[in-house]
Parts: C-alpha cells; structure tokens; sequence
C-alpha cells in the first residue's frame, strides 16, 4: 500500500482552494471523516458514525457529505493498494489536517511557494498497545493505525537589518535564507475493505425530484440567493424548516419564472415564508411526465415498511450522481414505478403533488449548505418530495488537451445530502 | 399589500433603528409577551414584570413611511392592544441586510382581535412573511408603578451615556443591591452617586456633577414638597431589576428620573437620533453606513419610560452607613468617576437658562397609565422646535 500526494498552493491556487474548503466544510460537520483514495480521485465523506455506519440509506438522524476532488487537483498523485482501483480508505480526524492546512496558507500567503506533501506511513509504535489490548480475541476487528504524514517547506528570510543592506546599495549578498522543514503526522484508521463497502453514496428517489439550478453564487443574483438561503438564520429558534418547491402550470405575468422556491416554517403558534422572487431555473425530469398514467392500487403499507430500502437494494452496487440520473431511471422502473404508487391518491392528489416538492429538512442542515454555497460556483438544489434533499455543488475545472482531442477537466463536487426529519 | 381597510398597517426601512429601540425590552424576559398598544401616532410596547418594574417603549408614526390605523367610526382616541412575544418580534425585525443597495422594507400589519400580527419583509428578490399568532391578551396592569406626580422628592435629568457607564461598572463589581443616593446642596453643589453593596462590600459611583451632565437635580421636602437643600434622597433596588434599564440608557441621549414618595422611581428615557447615530459609531468603530435612509425630520426619537418599586424601606442603619460613605468624599475635590472618558459635547443655552420647570415639560406630562392615547402624543412628543433648548 502506498500513497504519495503533492499539492502546491501557490503554483494552482483554485485547485488547493477545492481541498482545503473541503476539508474544511468536513471539519465544520464531525470531528472526523473518510478520505477514500483511488486512481481516480480522493473522494472525502463525511456521514454519522463513518466506520460504524452499515448503510447507505439516508436515516432520520443527520446528513451525509460527498466531495470529490479528481487526481489531477494534485501535482502528483500516487495510490496503489491491493484492492480494486487501488482503494485505500481511512478515517481521519478534519481538525488536525484543517490545522496544518491553516499553517501551510500562511506560508503560501507570505510569498512561499513549496508544495504540500502528503504521505501514507505506518506507524508500528502506535500499534503495539492496540494489538495487545486485543487479547488476540479478534485481532481483525481492530482497524491498523498509521499516520498521514504531511510536510511542507517554508523559507524565511534571516537577513536581520533590510534597510542597512539597502544602503549599501549592493545586492542582497547579507540575505540568509533558511528553511523551515513542517512536518505533521496525522493519525488515521484504516478501513477494511468490508468497512469501506459499507460506506456507500446515498440514492436518491427520483420518482418525485425537483431540480433548480441554484443562481451562480458569484454571478448577478448570488448575493440576493445568498440572502435568501440565510434569512431563515436569525430565527434562533427554529429546528426544523420545509423546502417548497412550486411549478405553477399557468404563467402569470407578475412572476420572473413558473416556479417558486420557498423556505417555510410552520410552528405553534407562528408562521414563516420566505420567498425567492429571482430567478430559477428549474430541471424537470421528463419521464415523469409518462410515468403519470400507470397507477395500480399498492397497499400503504408496503411503502412505510421500507421504500427507502427497496430503492437502495435495486441498485446497491451504483454510487449514483446526479447528473447520471436520466439513465438510471429507467434501470429503476420496476422500483420507481412501487414508489409512484404509493404516493398517488387521488387523481387531483396526483396532479398537485407533481407541482408541489416539499421536504422538512433540519435548519443546521441547511445552514451549511449556505456555507457550500459561497464557496462553489454551480450549484444544484434536489427535493425529493417528502423524502430527502440534496444540495450539489460544482467547480468547473477547465478542460485539458490530450491526444483525444480536448475534454473538460474532472469537476470538484461537494453533494450534501439530507434525509428528511419528519413528514411534510 | 397595503390595504386601506386593514385595521393596521405601517411600513419602514428603519429596521435597524427599530431593533435598537427592541432590543431594550430584552432584559424584561426576552421569551414572554409583550403588549403592543396602536393608536394613530404611534406604536407602545409595554411589558411589566411581577409588578416591580414596568416598561413602555414608544415608536413615533413618524418612523414609519407609511402609517395607517383605521379605528372602527374614526374615533381619534381609539388604540387596540396586541400581545406578541418580544423576541419573535425581534428576530424577524432584525433583518442583517448584506446587500447595502438593496432596502428591506418591512411591512407590520394587524387586523384586530383574532388575526395574526404579520410582518413582511420585502426586498427586490426576497419575499418573507411572517405571522404571529396574538390570542393571548393581558390587560395593562399598572397599580403601584404609576407615579404620584404631587409627591415627587426627587427629580434630576442627566445624560444617558454617564449613567450607562455607572450601571455597567456596577454590573462588573457584581453589585446586588443597588442605593440611589441625591443631595441638592445650597452651595448650588450637587451631588448624585449610585452605591453598591455586593460581594466586595459597598463601591461608589459619584456622578459628575457639571452642568453639562447633571443638567438638574431638585430635591423635594418629603412632607411639604417644596423645593429643599442639604436633605438626601436615599432609595435603595434590587440591582437584578434596576439593571434592566441598562440597555435603554445605552441608547439614551437624555435621562429624567423621578423617585416619589412611594418609593416609586421612574426613569424616562429619550433617545435621539442624532445622539444614537453617534453613540452607534462610537461603539461599532465602523463608518456611518453609506445608502441608510435618513430618518424622517419630524420624528422624535425612542421614548422609553421605566417604573421601578424600591426594593424596601431603608432602616435608621442603612441611612447613616450612607450617609458616612457619601460625606467621606466631601472632602474629595473631584469626583471618583471621571468623566474625560465622556466626549465633551457643548448644550448651547444649557438649563440654566431655562426655567425649571420647562426643562420637564417633554416627560413631565407623559404618565404611567396604558392609555397613551388619553394624553394626546403631540403634548409629551413636541415638534421638534418646541422642545427645550438644552435638548
């Protein structure tokens, strides 16, 4: 097993501003996270418990990260293991890399320009007692303990008296450079490759998904959504708020778009709407459209037993992405086709719940979506009605030239995904 | 939005302003209701707790771009009375607006008994409306905070930064109950110092006694109430409760206070606006926001009116312990709490020379009693050229 990465912060700034937002992003939400390395990319998740977590289904309790940030982020990336693609997968503390990354911005904002090395060492010493506490028992359930070791090289100027050596009028031949070698060791777990397996991307029912294509933070209307997203923040006492997605099927000529995109909370004793006016671009799932007319009866049941499930079974082996899922719907039929079902009542039900998406979704959650927000550049919002919600996030990267003729760059990409807390 | 057959409604930009004014009902229970009283020049917001401290806050009409309040056959005393909880106000009111070009404004509309006070906000991309629920009613109760404006021993007016100050170090000593003590003397000297007594034992706090701070202190005979010299007044608080009016002296440009014989003390509170805009600067250390909308010329500012009981009868002991505190320091030639830290501000025509009893005249008419609408807003909130000079 081997893993070498090296970054350089000043020589392509955007790309280590992708890892270190990550990380950072990851930091804010748990104490640790997941980094899943292979040939490919570095994909970094965050979800409850990561080594303990047996599933991928979205449970009532917290929301899951995905970032993915692509090889070629990295000057020199460099993975090779045993398993499939050359997975190495580990749980690591945010904290101390979120820290040395820190140190490591200062030097690069004072003029340094020395790459970030990240390796992978094993760390016999830290292992002793661990294995020892095992009794032998089980010696395979204690996951091996190595550290990622980061280094970085900063060169300060020694030259004690600038404005002496400036009077002279010679060059700088007083200036001593020295270097400052940083070196961290970061522990971090490795994950068996069952561990590892377990941790699988949440799917996402498309049955009843509304998409927008968020307003680009950086462009005309991201400081007003921005706005919008934190509005709601001020309440200091809301736990719970709805997203509302509306389609309006007649134009009316006061609004900018047919849709509307609401934030709600419905309490006690008071109420909350909070508005968006801008514009929205909405993506709509054209197949919906067709799926409308089967509608068999299926018991209520079946659908509160286990939807969720089901979805997740029919294509457990897939880490799905949202912009794949036009032909993943239609492998998923058959289970789409329960799922619509079970949500279709009446025939007015049927037509008010297309236009309607709504999903109840906590408010700390949607408070770092906000946060995701300011720092990408595409952003996607996904209401699975009565279900969950996803916040996607982009870095266009570019594109490269190579013997194929030119391509677009692998995107970073942050997906936060939501379960939902209660029903609408 | 606006619809002229609601019984209320009135729209603003100032919401900046108005989550300064809110904000000094915080420390009344930021959880519990407060009672909003309508009437046409203005909205109150009155909350009294376990009938030793009271508080009405007083936003003039002027404030608001738009003000319209339709009583039932147009009767001009009319007022309706709206139960909200403080800090649902003061979260939707206290909109932080990033985009500096953009103005919120915020419409606050109420139909009478049985609909919800709404408040919406609306800027060019952002609608947002909120509904509070308002079934819950208490009557105004104001028996035993009401001043008894013929038996007043004390009156003094001073400015509201120098008491801020004085009630914030008192806070910091951790004081737990609080003395008033007053002394007008012959000389033309006087004197007006708050004492702790805490933890640390007691602590005074002398206030300046210049003009320019202490603008007027009269001492009233407690039996005759003719004016008297040389006789303190002395009232002792519950430094929990006296510490309330903490966050409307910070906005305070003027203080009255007025103690009755009853042990009643009201504190009245004007908060003007340029003052504020200044006091604000100063603290903040950022430069006055460029695109705020000015504030209309006609509005007054924030009235605030406070009653505080005296916590007990002070006994023969407390009297001279204080007595003896306060004439160790005649002979100190300068008063412990040193006002340079105060930026000096010339008052033109300072009290002096106005006569006494004009100096009350913005306070002095304004009561106790829920129904601010019997004494017409116009008397106590004069225009702006018929306040006192020394304003």
């Amino acid at each position: 097993m081997k893993l070498k990465l090296v970054i350089n912060g000043s020589e392509s700034p955007e790309d280590y501003k992708l890892l270190k937002s990550t990380i950072s992003t990851v930091a804010a939400l748990r104490k640790t996270a997941v980094l899943r390395f292979s040939s490919e990319r570095l994909v970094v998740v965050s979800t409850p418990n990561s080594s303990t977590s047996n599933s991928s289904i979205l449970h009532g309790d917290n929301g899951q990260l995905w970032c993915t940030i692509p090889r070629d982020v990295f000057a020199a990336y460099e993975v090779v293991s045993a398993r499939d693609l050359n997975t190495i997968a580990m749980e690591c503390s945010c904290d101390a890399l979120q820290n040395i990354f820190k140190k490591y911005d200062r030097s690069i904002n004072q003029g340094n320009d020395s790459n970030l090395t990240i390796k992978l060492q094993s760390m016999p010493e830290w292992n002793v007692s661990v294995t020892s506490n095992a009794d032998g028992k089980a010696p395979l359930k204690v996951n091996p303990v190595c550290a990622l070791g980061v280094t970085f090289e900063e060169a300060i100027n020694t030259n004690s008296d600038a404005n002496a050596v400036a009077r002279m009028g010679g060059p700088a031949h007083g200036n001593t450079t020295k270097v400052i070698s940083h070196s961290f060791k970061v522990p971090t777990k490795l994950l068996f490759r069952a561990q590892d397996a377990k941790i699988q991307e949440p799917m996402i029912n498309y049955t009843q998904l509304m998409m927008y294509r968020l307003p680009t933070p950086q462009g005309e209307w991201g400081a007003g959504f921005q706005s919008f997203i934190r509005r709601i923040e001020r309440y200091s006492n809301v736990h719970n708020i709805k997203l509302s997605g509306m389609k309006f099927w007649q134009l009316q000529d006061s609004r900018a778009s047919d849709h509307e995109l609401k934030i709600i909370v419905d309490e006690l004793d008071w109420s909350l709407e909070i508005c968006w006016n801008g514009p929205l671009d909405a993506m709509i799932q054209p197949q919906a459209e067709n799926e409308v007319a089967v509608a068999p009866d299926e018991s209520r049941a079946d659908r509160d037993g286990g939807n969720v499930e089901v979805d997740v079974e029919a294509s457990r082996d897939q880490s799905l992405f949202i912009e794949e899922s036009e032909s993943l719907d239609t492998e998923n039929t058959a289970a789409t086709e329960q799922m619509h079902n079970a949500h279709s009542g009446a025939a007015s039900m049927q037509a008010d719940s297309r236009s309607k998406h709504e999903v109840v979704i906590r408010s700390r959650d949607w408070k770092v979506c906000s946060k995701l927000y300011e720092a990408f550049e595409e952003v996607v919002l996904a209401i699975s009605h009565d279900e969950s919600c996803v916040f996607h996030c982009t870095l266009p990267r570019g594109s490269v030239e190579d013997e194929d003729g030119e391509r677009p760059r692998e995107h970073g990409q942050v997906i936060y995904y939501m379960a939902r807390v209660k029903r609408v | 939005m606006l619809d002229q057959t609601t019984l209320f409604s009135a729209s603003t930009v100032h919401l900046e302003h108005i989550t300064t004014a809110l904000s000094c009902l915080t420390p009344f229970g930021i959880k519990d209701d407060v009672l909003i009283i309508i009437d046409k020049d203005g909205l109150s917001f009155a909350r009294q707790n376990n009938k030793v401290i009271s508080i009405q806050l007083y936003l003039s009409a002027e404030l608001f771009i738009s003000y319209n309040y339709n009583p039932p056959n147009n009767d001009p005393d009319a007022h309706h009375k709206v139960c909200v909880k403080i800090h649902h106000i003061l979260d939707s009111i206290s909109v932080a607006s990033r985009d500096k070009d953009d103005v919120v404004e915020c419409t606050l509309s109420y139909n009478g008994e049985g609909s919800p006070f709404v408040l919406i906000f609306e800027d060019s991309v952002i609608t947002e409306k909120v509904e509070y629920s308002t079934y819950l009613v208490k009557e105004w109760d104001s028996v035993g905070l009401e001043l008894q404006p013929d038996a007043i021993t004390l009156e003094c007016i001073m400015r509201g930064d120098v008491l801020y100050n004085a009630l914030q170090d008192m806070k910091e000593i951790g004081c737990k109950e609080c003395y008033l003590y007053a002394i007008a003397k012959t000389g033309g000297k006087n004197t007006f110092a708050l004492v702790s007594r805490g933890q640390l034992g007691l602590s005074k706090i002398l206030l300046p006694s210049e003009k320019s701070i202490l603008k007027k202190l009269e001492i009233f005979d407690p039996v005759s109430f003719e004016k008297t010299f040389d006789l303190p007044v002395i009232g002792v608080f519950d430094f929990t409760s006296f510490d309330k009016i903490r966050s409307s002296a910070r906005i305070a440009s003027k203080v009255l206070l007025r103690k009755d014989v009853h042990g009643l003390m009201n504190v009245n509170i004007l908060s003007q606006t340029d003052d504020l805009i200044l006091g604000e600067v100063k603290r903040s250390r950022t430069a006055p926001k460029v695109g705020t909308m000015p504030l209309s010329r006609d509005y007054p500012g924030i009235v605030i009116d406070v009653a505080i009981l005296e916590k007990a009868r002070l006994d023969e002991a407390d009297v001279s312990e204080m007595r003896l505190l306060m004439e160790s320091s005649e002979q100190i030639p300068r008063p412990i709490y040193d006002p340079t830290g105060v930026p000096a501000k010339s008052f033109e025509g300072n009290g002096a020379a106005t006569p006494e009893r004009d100096n009350c005249l913005l306070f002095g008419v304004r009561n106790m009693s829920a129904d601010i609408t019997d004494t017409a807003a116009g008397e106590y909130v004069p225009a702006t050229n018929d306040i006192p000079l020394f304003f």
